[in-house]
């Protein structure tokens, strides 16, 4: 009887720790298309609460991101009354679904402009939902890293805060775009992951295009900043070794937070520490009411 | 001042004259003797020794230092026991060293003058030792020099504050990781950290990856790593030397330092 009673209260925390409304296949016109999100409402969501993007990576979807648990997202919406948005990629040349980040295959062969799409799907639902646009912030995986350096580029006033997982700078971006203004920016990354490699790809000898390696393409960020110092320290973890890298002293007062899983691999980190609470931390020091 | 700058000159050709230690990074040396002169550039007391064979068209290695007294004894001792291998380099580079202080603005503009002082010198290199000028110059004049280093500094903050990298330059950077003045990490109000003050030239390079090498130890003394840069635009290079100890000098107790920075140089 015990069991079942602490069984059941287990399942009613979880519950109520993800209370909130979901709103599926919700649907936007932009440049002609018809682009479809996912939306997590926590329950009593205040009048210009935060809005949080989570990006998918390659060949994944906004679904599989709302359904994952092993991300504590919707729970951590919930504690903090920010809303989050699930944005699906439209299928690239290939054909998988994935961002036009300019992988080769995608260089004036992928029309579509995802940053413009992200962004004007922000200044709707900010509009709809009454939510703040100061205190917008964007997070992708992978392919949904790397159009967080993207979005660095070239939308930076468009997002308070932008947290890269395993994402990556592909040398396109950089011939094409300069970073123009500074941007709180952090990213997660294993040196052991082999799909987007630590020590970068600069004769694209795997396929995704030259990139450079992750330390420079953090430190461009850093350097765009103009952060002054830095300061290292270690994370504690269930699994792998983790250290923050983290630079500061920007005139903006825009930080760069770099977590080095060592011997990470191509993930979330979620074995090793909890990523998405690490990520909602560095998006609350942004917040500005 | 110019009294002691006299005594100087007369305590360092003094010095020439004596010394003739063994010295490892030797492996070209030729017969020729040093020749020093101090003069003035731009209002900028400066110290000049070159080979006294040298030819006019000798590149030219500008040493920055903020005290002139301080540099010189650290590139050409007046004692011969003391090291002279900084100074003594330049028979091996056949160049000239010019080291002229550094001042105290942040304007380097004063280092543009330094071309008319050698007006025939096939090309001009820039070091600043202890300080952060090399930074300051790359930022603000970074097509007056064929390549920079700066050994034991770091960027200015108050510079980086007012100034930006605009261009592609050729720099290498020495440094120790335990330096008790120009802290790895930055100091507050001071210094830009190592890492970010070489990656702010990585990032203008456009870099896009790097190698890493380990140089055998000397006996008793910490290691030395090279990281060099790689991919940078129009061929510039990049190279941090990180040095295991606390140095806050040339780092030539623990490594061939004047070499590595020649080599870097004359293939730019």
């Amino acid at each position: 009887m015990k069991k079942i009673i602490v069984l059941f209260a287990a399942l009613l925390l979880c519950s109520v720790a993800t209370a909130g409304t979901t709103k599926k296949n919700q649907t936007i016109t932009d440049q002609g298309l018809t682009r479809t999100y996912h939306l997590y409402i926590p329950d009593n969501l205040p009048a210009g609460a935060p809005l949080v993007f989570i990006l998918h990576g390659y060949g994944g979807s906004a679904e599989s991101y709302l359904n994952n648990t092993s991300l504590t997202f919707k729970k951590l919406a919930e504690e903090e009354k920010v809303m989050l948005c699930y944005p699906q990629a439209t299928k690239d040349p290939k054909p998988n679904t994935g961002w036009n980040v300019y992988y080769p295959w995608q260089i004036d062969r992928m029309q579509v402009d995802d940053c413009e799409f992200i962004c004007n799907l922000a200044k709707h639902l900010q509009t709809t939902y009454n939510l703040s646009a100061k205190n917008t912030f964007l997070t992708g995986m992978s392919n949904g890293g790397e159009m967080c350096y993207l979005m660095a580029y070239r939308k930076p006033e468009a997002f308070g805060a932008i947290a890269s997982m395993a994402g990556l700078t592909l040398v396109e971006m950089a011939k094409r775009h300069n970073y123009t203004k500074p941007v709180a920016f952090m990213e997660v990354h294993g040196t052991g992951d082999t799909t987007s490699r630590w020590e970068g790809d600069p004769t694209n000898q795997y396929g995704w295009g030259a990139y450079l390696a992750v330390p420079l393409a953090v430190e461009a960020v850093a350097a765009a900043n103009k952060c002054m110092y830095q300061q290292t320290t270690e994370i504690a973890t269930k699994a792998n070794r983790i250290q923050l890298h983290r630079y500061y002293g920007s005139p903006s007062g825009k930080e760069v937070h770099f977590y080095e899983v060592t011997n990470g691999g191509h993930n979330w980190a979620t074995d090793s520490f909890d990523s998405c609470r690490v990520i909602m931390e560095f998006f609350k020091k942004y917040m500005t009411k | 001042m110019k009294k002691i700058f006299c005594i100087l000159s007369l305590c360092l050709m003094f010095a020439v004259a004596c010394e003739k230690t063994a010295d490892t990074d030797m492996t070209e040396k030729n017969d020729s003797s040093l020749v020093v002169v101090s003069q003035t550039i731009a209002d900028h007391n400066a110290v000049i020794i070159q080979p006294s064979n040298s030819k006019i068209t000798a590149p030219v290695v500008v040493v920055v230092a903020d005290d002139i007294t301080l540099a010189t004894r650290m590139t050409v001792s007046a004692t011969p026991e003391v090291n002279f291998k900084a100074a003594e380099h330049c028979l091996i580079g056949r160049y000239t060293l010019c080291v002229i202080e550094a001042g105290e603005t942040e304007d380097v503009s004063y280092l543009n003058d330094i071309k008319s002082a050698f007006p025939n010198a096939s090309k001009l290199y820039l070091v600043s030792y202890r300080n952060g000028v090399a930074y300051t110059a790359a930022m603000q004049i970074p097509a007056t020099f064929a390549a920079y280093a700066c050994v034991s500094g770091a960027i200015d903050v108050e510079s980086y504050k007012v100034n930006n990298f605009t261009q592609p330059v050729s720099f290498v950077h020495v440094h120790a990781k335990n330096n008790p003045e120009y802290k790895w990490t930055g100091v507050e109000d001071k210094s830009v950290s190592v890492p970010l003050s070489i990656g702010a030239v990585v990032a203008i390079n456009e870099c896009t990856h790097y190698k890493t090498t380990a140089f055998t130890p000397r006996e008793g003394k910490g290691r030395v790593t090279c990281t060099q840069y790689l991919g940078g635009l129009n061929g510039s290079d990049v190279k941090l030397y990180t040095v295991d100890s606390a140095n806050s000098g040339w780092c030539d107790e623990e490594f061939e330092v004047y070499n590595q920075i020649w080599n870097f140089f004359k293939t730019r």
